[in-house]
């Protein structure tokens, strides 16, 4: 028996090593934690345990969907701490469909705001709250994980994005994020995404700066060519962002991204 | 009154005029506002870091039209020299000027351009 997280963004669970709508019992999703109870007889069915509408169900799993495993191993408890708090606002978005401006999840927006000490109501729709969002889950994170309240949490990623640079150079090991060029780092789960926005920036424009306009997500799976990342305010909603890897393992310097925040929490 | 003295006395009006015409600040007019371009204002709004003067043209010596405090929210627009447009919702109004369908319109004017804005998102 060992405790995994759910690592594809929705997993059937079945009663039965059959793939058909009579043996499904239920939707796993991302990040779910489940038990895993071993091997089922059938090869490439695992049997788990997991919460399903609030009970604790008995079930089965394919062990892998198109060569990705559908599990993974956790890893440490301040990055899963992270990754927990993407997620929940990832479901509490209704998985990307919970629209920005809609009730109830302009509510949701205006919490994020009120938690960076903005008081806007969520209603507004010209004034970008990715970077609200980020904070939003840090902070929470920050909750049983103090290293986090270290967070140059901001309305702005790139205050951020700069702050992590800074610490590092400074090397301050309080400070829950490192910033690093894409080479030099692989990404792993906890970690953050930098992106530019309108403007293409680079790492030592971010070194520079702490004011241009940029993007964040936070990443929640990996796997060897890709990663997912959860965001505020993609898609008008809190949605998952597939960013490419090199063919090295690093962050690709594709759509914008050109920096990468590792956790040191 | 001779002509002579009267001629002398009616230059020396308009060259005292001109002289406090140069060095005067000029009247806030409909005349005088040169406003920034409304399309060229982006579309997110920015937060103001510390209080700023807004005026109707882009050029020094003129009396502001607003004065916005530190918080309030703008919209860049566009650049001339050293002044930078703006567009801003009133003090108790919505953020939204880009998303107002139909008007009223938000207010336009220019600002310093090395007036300190924090980008949002």
């Amino acid at each position: 028996m060992a405790d995994k997280f759910v690592d594809l963004e929705a997993l059937n669970i079945r009663s039965a090593p059959v793939v058909s709508p009579s043996t499904r019992i239920g939707i796993l999703h991302l990040g779910q934690r489940v038990e895993e109870k071993g091997p089922h007889d059938q090869a490439g069915w695992v049997k788990i345990k997991a919460d399903i509408n609030g009970a604790s169900t008995d079930g089965i799993v394919k062990g892998e969907i198109d060569g990705k495993p559908s599990l993974r191993d956790p890893v440490s408890a301040t990055r899963e701490a992270l990754v927990a708090e993407a997620i929940k606002e990832w479901l509490r978005f209704e998985k990307g469909q919970g629209i920005e401006h809609h009730d109830p999840f302009f509510k949701f927006v205006g919490q994020m705001w009120q938690s960076i000490g903005l008081a806007l109501d969520g209603k507004d729709r010209d004034t970008p709250w990715s970077a609200a969002a980020i904070s939003f889950m840090v902070r929470h994170a920050g909750q049983n994980f103090p290293k986090y309240k270290n967070f140059k949490f901001a309305a702005s990623h790139s205050k951020y994005l700069h702050d992590s640079i800074v610490k590092r150079k400074e090397g301050d090991t309080n400070s829950p994020f490192w910033g690093f060029r894409l080479h030099e780092r692989r990404p792993e789960i906890g970690d953050i995404v930098g992106k530019w926005r309108e403007t293409p920036r680079d790492f030592d424009d971010a070194e520079m700066s702490n004011a241009f306009k940029s993007h964040s997500d936070i990443i929640v799976s990996i796997s060897p060519d890709f990663v997912l990342a959860i965001g505020g305010n993609v898609n008008e909603s809190v949605s998952i962002t597939r960013y490419e890897k090199t063919a090295s393992g690093f962050l690709a310097a594709r759509n914008e991204v050109f920096m990468h925040m590792v956790n040191q929490a | 009154m001779p002509y002579r003295q009267l001629s002398s006395t009616w230059l020396i009006a308009v060259l005292a005029a001109l002289v406090v015409g140069c060095v005067s600040t000029e009247p806030i007019s409909e005349l005088a506002a040169v406003l920034p371009d409304k399309a060229t204002c982006d579309t997110e709004a920015g937060r103001l870091m510390e209080t700023t003067v807004v005026y109707n043209a882009p050029k020094s010596g003129l009396a502001p039209i607003a004065k916005l405090g530190q918080g309030r929210f703008v919209y860049r627009c566009e650049q001339r020299g050293e002044w930078l447009g703006v567009m801003f919702p009133g003090a108790e109004e919505k953020v939204d000027c880009s998303q107002r369908r139909p008007e009223p319109a938000c207010s336009l004017g220019w600002i310093r351009r090395d007036s300190k804005i924090e980008i949002l998102g």
